[in-house]
């Protein structure tokens, strides 16, 4: 009922604040565009119709027929085999990798004959142990011999199974390295953003550079010094921020962070008492970017602020 | 119909039946599939952890059952106990109990962080199927939980996993005529709900960034709607763009460089579509028809742009290609269609239908083939998919003075219906891609 009430008001205050010598040519708009639009509604109709009578003769239907609701392809796994578990049908699709700034989540592969003194350090698999085909009945043997903290891989094959193929399958994806892969750049972006943002610029510096250098193409680069130069101004370290300033925005003139760099580039040069600089650059923000209309109103304000 | 009212019934879908009573009707609850009969025993607990095993237990049982693809039996009817994440199950006496999947478990805890550890096995080919651990700091523990129930979901039905999630809404408090809406955010179970913004403006169509911590969003303050982002680690909001018109129905690109969203026209008559580059702010118009052009929602290659357009006289569906191009009408049946949304495996597009006073939500592929209803009724609204495309959140509007909107989830055969449990009433869901 929100809602309703929203646009109601709305139209209250649209109507009472339209002039009345107005209103007869707006109406007549009005009836035009809808005329145009009941026009335009008829022609995708019949244009439809059209694709649908062409490929009548292939469909060999009797009539036009309204869209025949299917059920999806994937139901087709389902439902699942009372005897056996279907083999993966797919392997995990490619997750969208959601650097969401939440905690990210380690993973292990576990080996059926993995003990639980094994598990809390969550080690990496020791490349190299490669999992030999054993029977089932040498499970529990095996369990038992188990020690010392190395992995003992094993492909179970139940005896008589004709499920080799699945369970190798399988077997291939807990020692597959996805798991084991170093920290994504996006990972290493976001932990040293949340460095910054609890305060810990050791921390978040070591991460940006680490950044910097390692992925000095990927899209985030630019925001990566430009965050470096915030963990310096933070610390009102000026001179260094205003490098970083300097560099987010020399290399990257087209990264989002472009007119804040240049911004705070002018503000760093400002604390350092370079007011001639400064006002330049600030009032450069202006001109460089004529469209960053929220960074451009901040800069005018930071421009009469230094006493430009 | 006046120009600016046009507008406004296109910035939030207008239900013409609100005040009429409806009964509910086409929802199926029940699922034409037999779940598949899973004994998730009771996780071993390491010293101290013994309150969290049991809890972690129950989130991967409540994710499995809540696919609809699973049937978790109950722990008493279990014949064996495992005592150790080391013991080999007794195959025979899980057969006994008719269970196909067997899963033992352990939680335990060192230097600050929790590690859960499965197994899962066939118990027929008596076959290990899977095993991980995943280790964070215990406050993590839900999303542990929701990792193990991943993996165990996407190794038996080979779909791609989607319970270590989140999911963004409009949270609406208070009575009817004043109602609250705030920015709000919570797991896609429905855990951890919290509030982002105070309510101090009508928040409207909140959705996530594919790659960043970024929420954008429409809101009307004291003036016109206006388009927002917002960092949900700093809580930091920036206006996108400062335009004299309104602008709505924001979207990021697939790549989250970019927001689409509609700008309203000078004379306030229609609203087109615009892209804005976050990077260089450059905007960029795509549509330019005299008509009220909004909604749009790329598809995951970020080619094509699915949106609704009353170009032709009543809201429908189209498809163009992402410079513009090529518009055509995808929906053609009998009503009204909206709010259309791409499935990030770009198989289908969801859809808000509306006639006869019903609302419902459908899918049908991007060439408007193959229109599927999945749930109709008085008032359905605004479907969001899960990241594997085998979900759809959408808000259930309830009539009366004491009824308000909520969430639920369909899968996209049409079965399963679930409530999606809020605090409060809650509309415009948006769910997040998989949390890594």
């Amino acid at each position: 009922m929100l809602k309703r009430s929203l646009f109601i008001v709305a139209l209250l205050m649209s109507a009472a604040v339209m002039p009345a010598h107005a209103d007869d040519l707006s109406n007549r708009v009005d009836a035009l565009e809808e005329q145009i639009r009941q026009l335009t509604g008829q022609m995708e109709q019949l244009n439809f119709q059209l694709k649908q009578l062409q490929a009548q003769p292939a469909q060999k239907m009797g009539a036009i027929a309204p869209p025949v609701p299917a059920q999806p392809q994937q139901q087709a796994v389902l439902p699942l085999p009372k005897k056996k578990l279907p083999a993966p049908q797919a392997t995990v699709q490619a997750t969208q990798q959601a650097a969401q700034g939440v905690e990210t989540i380690e993973e292990t592969p576990v080996l059926p004959t993995m003990k639980a003194a094994q598990m809390p350090a969550a080690q990496p698999q020791q490349a190299g142990v490669a999992p030999g085909p054993t029977t089932l009945g040498a499970m529990a043997n095996n369990a038992a011999q188990a020690n010392d903290g190395a992995f003992q891989g094993q492909v179970l094959v139940a005896p008589g199974s004709d499920d080799t193929a699945a369970v190798s399958q399988d077997q291939a994806a807990l020692t597959q390295p996805a798991t084991l892969e170093p920290e994504t750049p996006d990972d290493l972006f976001l932990r040293s953003e949340k460095a910054l943002l609890q305060l810990q610029y050791g921390d978040a510096e070591s991460g940006f550079k680490e950044f910097i250098s390692k992925y000095p193409e990927h899209n985030l680069a630019g925001s990566a010094e430009f965050k470096l130069g915030e963990t310096y101004y933070a610390q009102q370290n000026y001179a260094d921020a205003a490098k970083s300033y300097m560099a987010s925005y020399k290399q990257y003139p087209k990264g989002r962070r472009a007119p804040d760099s240049l911004l705070k580039l002018g503000l760093s040069l400002s604390r350092l008492g370079q007011k001639d600089q400064a006002c330049a650059t600030i009032g450069s923000v202006d001109s460089e970017f004529p469209n960053a209309v929220e960074i451009k109103k901040r800069a005018q304000a930071e421009f009469k602020r230094a006493g430009c | 119909m006046t120009s600016k009212l046009r507008i406004f019934l296109f910035l939030v879908l207008a239900y013409c039946g609100a005040t009429q009573a409806f009964a509910v009707n086409g929802i199926v609850t029940s699922g034409k599939i037999d779940p598949l009969p899973i004994a998730i025993t009771p996780f071993i607990a390491a010293a101290g952890t013994e309150n969290d095993s049991a809890t972690i237990s129950g989130i991967i049982a409540s994710d499995l059952a809540r696919s609809g693809y699973f049937n978790p039996l109950p722990p008493e009817s279990f014949i064996e106990q495992i005592g150790s994440f080391d013991q080999s199950p007794n195959f025979a006496s899980w057969q006994q109990v008719k269970t196909q999947a067997l899963v033992i478990g352990q939680v335990s805890q060192s230097g600050g962080r929790m590690t859960v550890a499965f197994k899962l096995y066939d118990v027929n080919t008596q076959a290990f199927l899977a095993g991980s651990s995943f280790t964070a700091p215990p406050k993590f523990s839900r999303r542990l939980a929701h990792k193990v129930a991943d993996m165990i979901y996407n190794k038996i039905t080979g779909f791609a996993p989607y319970f270590d999630t989140r999911v963004v809404y409009v949270d609406e408090s208070g009575p009817k005529n004043a109602r609250v809406k705030k920015l709000a955010m919570m797991d896609q179970d429905g855990f951890n709900p919290r509030t982002l913004t105070s309510g101090n403006e009508i928040l409207l169509t909140p959705r996530f960034s594919p790659n960043t911590q970024e929420i954008t969003y429409a809101a009307i303050g004291t003036e016109a709607s206006r388009v927002y982002l917002y960092n949900i680690d700093t809580g930091q909001k920036e206006i996108v763009g400062d335009f004299p018109n309104m602008s709505f129905a924001p979207r990021f690109s697939p790549d989250g460089q970019k927001v689409v969203m509609s700008l309203q026209s000078d004379d306030g008559r229609n609203a087109n579509i615009f892209e804005m580059d976050l990077r260089s702010k450059q905007m960029r118009q795509v549509t330019d028809v005299p008509a009220i052009n909004t909604a749009p929602s790329y598809s995951p290659d970020g080619t094509r742009i699915t949106f609704e357009s009353d170009r032709g006289g009543s809201q429908q569906v189209y498809v163009m290609n992402a410079d513009g191009s090529n518009q055509n009408r995808v929906s053609f049946g009998k009503g009204r269609y909206s709010t259309p949304v791409w499935s990030p495996d770009g198989k289908y597009i969801a859809f808000t239908k509306q006639g006869e006073s019903k609302f419902a939500i459908g899918v049908m592929a991007p060439d408007g083939s193959g229109e599927r209803i999945l749930t109709e009724g008085f008032h359905n609204e605004g479907p969001t998919w899960s990241p594997n495309s085998r979900v759809v959140m959408f808000f259930r509007d309830q009539p009366g003075e004491s009824g308000g909107p909520q969430l639920y989830s369909v899968d996209i055969t049409g079965y399963n219906e679930q409530k999606v449990p809020t605090p409060e009433f809650s509309s415009d869901p948006a769910w997040s891609p998989l949390l890594k």
